[in-house]
């Protein structure tokens, strides 16, 4: 791939912006008046849901035709969960279930 | 404000500044390491990535199980069955509606118009005193 520095640099750029923009946007917004109850109603039930959803986007490029090799990557969530639960230790959660996914590719797939 | 990344998010909402310390600047400083652990994290990973001597394919799925992580410390907090159901409901929509390339954009939009005409049904039954935040 061979893509001009110049284009890099404009990406970059555009990107950083628009990375602050989305983060200010909110502060300017509130920062004179109290946000409205809606706001705090969605601040508390959306995170549940939207972890539901990045979870499952997971299995969104799976092909239908392939769709046993969705298998691994449910057994390893599902691992994952249980040594949560388990330890409630982050890092080693992550480790168990990401080295499972890692030798049951390897095996399966 | 721009040195605003989700661990910090996650952190500032689940701790509360030592005593003797003022909570401002505590902010600050738990702000500002995290912004150098991230900054030092991504380009150590930039620079030895190729480097590597071992098949990486499925470290992936580590972005995934934190994910799996943060759901199940969700359900510890948040014991409501609605939210999760309408965001399996949500995302099969979604996932059939828009395809795999705007999976995420579209199930968080249908999810969150769908929680708000939950509104009514969640709070209702759950009045404002039962706050659950830690």
């Amino acid at each position: 791939m061979n893509i001009p520095l110049s284009r890099i640099i404009f990406t970059v750029v555009a990107m950083a912006a628009l990375t602050i923009m989305t983060r200010a946007v909110p502060f300017l917004f509130f920062a004179r008046r109290k946000p409205p109850a809606a706001l705090d109603y969605l601040q508390k039930y959306l995170p549940p849901a939207l972890m539901v959803i990045l979870v499952l986007s997971a299995f969104k490029d799976i092909p239908q035709a392939n769709a046993g090799s969705a298998l691994p990557m449910a057994a390893a969530a599902v691992v994952t969960a249980l040594v949560h639960l388990w330890k409630r230790n982050v890092l080693a959660s992550i480790a168990c279930g990401t080295a499972l996914y890692m030798i049951l590719i390897r095996i399966f797939i | 404000v721009f040195g605003l990344t989700d661990e910090t998010y996650g952190l500032v909402t689940t701790i509360h500044a030592p005593a003797g310390a003022a909570p401002a600047n505590f902010y600050f400083y738990l702000t500002a390491l995290n912004q150098f652990w991230w900054l030092l994290g991504c380009t150590a990973g930039a620079l030895f990535g190729k480097a590597l001597p071992f098949d990486t394919g499925g470290l992936d799925f580590a972005m995934t199980a934190l994910f799996v992580v943060l759901l199940v410390e969700q359900t510890k907090s948040v014991r409501r069955f609605e939210p999760y159901a309408a965001a399996v409901l949500c995302a099969v929509l979604a996932y059939f509606l828009a395809g795999p390339a705007n999976f995420i954009l579209a199930a968080t939009l249908l999810v969150c118009v769908t929680l708000l005409l939950l509104r009514r049904r969640i709070e209702g039954a759950h009045p404002k005193s039962a706050e659950e935040r830690p």
